[in-house]
């Protein structure tokens, strides 16, 4: 079929592409079927693309492969949803902006995961409950220096008074 | 909107299911009980509106953003 996009001009795609998103996701309530869009060269990155609006397209990324000891846990009643059997067929992604003038300020929302069930190319973005993620975790910042690495070497000097758990709080403004 | 008053330790059936109770009132804060079978999911309303303005914000972003990335990520990869 050929799906018309904002960005990308107008795609033929299979219909074995399609994921279905039977609540859309938050903001786009009604978008129901995405596909995904490799990026040439980067094979980390992807978008996803709603088929039912043009100008609607995420960015996605593989968010184990940025943020070392990122974990979500997928509450059973969404993975009862998606009917997910095993582990193995959940495709777990996060949505990434990018400013435009500004590629190394960029973020990743890992308190709203992507999770689709490759098998049945059902989707939905899960919004964790008590997670300490929230919408925006610099993407860079935290490549360079992953958790538990020497960023934070510097507070945790037994320096003065310096509490010893400021060096802790990385960039979880969140939780619920 | 329904707007109920309720006292202290009185609630909220919302369904059959679903039941609120409040807690405690003190100066501008309500503490507020919630009664709910596993399968409903509850979010500070705020965190949920976070999500849909950051899903806004990220696909406002024009076909150039995938390539910033990529560039940029490349240009990580040459300092390592």
């Amino acid at each position: 079929m050929k799906v018309r996009t904002a960005r990308f001009g107008i795609l033929e795609i299979e219909a074995n592409m399609i994921i279905e998103f039977p609540k859309g996701i938050p903001g786009f309530e009604r978008l129901r079927r995405f596909f995904m869009l490799p990026v040439e060269g980067a094979e980390n990155i992807r978008w996803l693309q709603a088929v039912d609006e043009p100008a609607v397209a995420l960015l996605i990324i593989d968010p184990f492969k940025y943020y070392q000891g990122y974990s979500c846990d997928v509450p059973d009643q969404i993975a009862g949803e998606l009917e997910i059997k095993e582990s193995a067929e959940a495709l777990v992604l996060t949505a990434v902006t990018v400013p435009p003038d500004n590629p190394a300020a960029a973020t990743a929302n890992l308190v709203a995961p992507i999770i689709i069930n490759t098998r049945l190319r059902k989707g939905r973005q899960v919004i964790l409950s008590g997670s300490p993620y929230s919408t925006r975790h610099n993407l860079f910042q935290e490549i360079k220096s992953p958790a538990g690495r020497d960023r934070t070497g510097k507070v945790s000097e037994p320096a003065g008074d310096t509490p010893p758990d400021t060096a802790k709080k990385v960039s979880g403004k969140g939780g619920v | 909107m329904l707007v109920l008053t309720r006292k202290r330790n009185q609630g909220i059936m919302l369904g059959d299911r679903i039941k609120i109770t409040v807690l405690e009132v003190k100066d501008d804060t309500v503490k507020i009980g919630i009664d709910a079978p596993g399968d409903v999911t509850i979010l500070r309303s705020e965190l949920y509106q976070a999500v849909r303005e950051e899903n806004a914000t990220a696909a406002a972003g024009d076909g150039n953003a995938a390539e910033l990335l990529k560039d940029f990520l490349a240009g990580q990869g040459e300092k390592r």
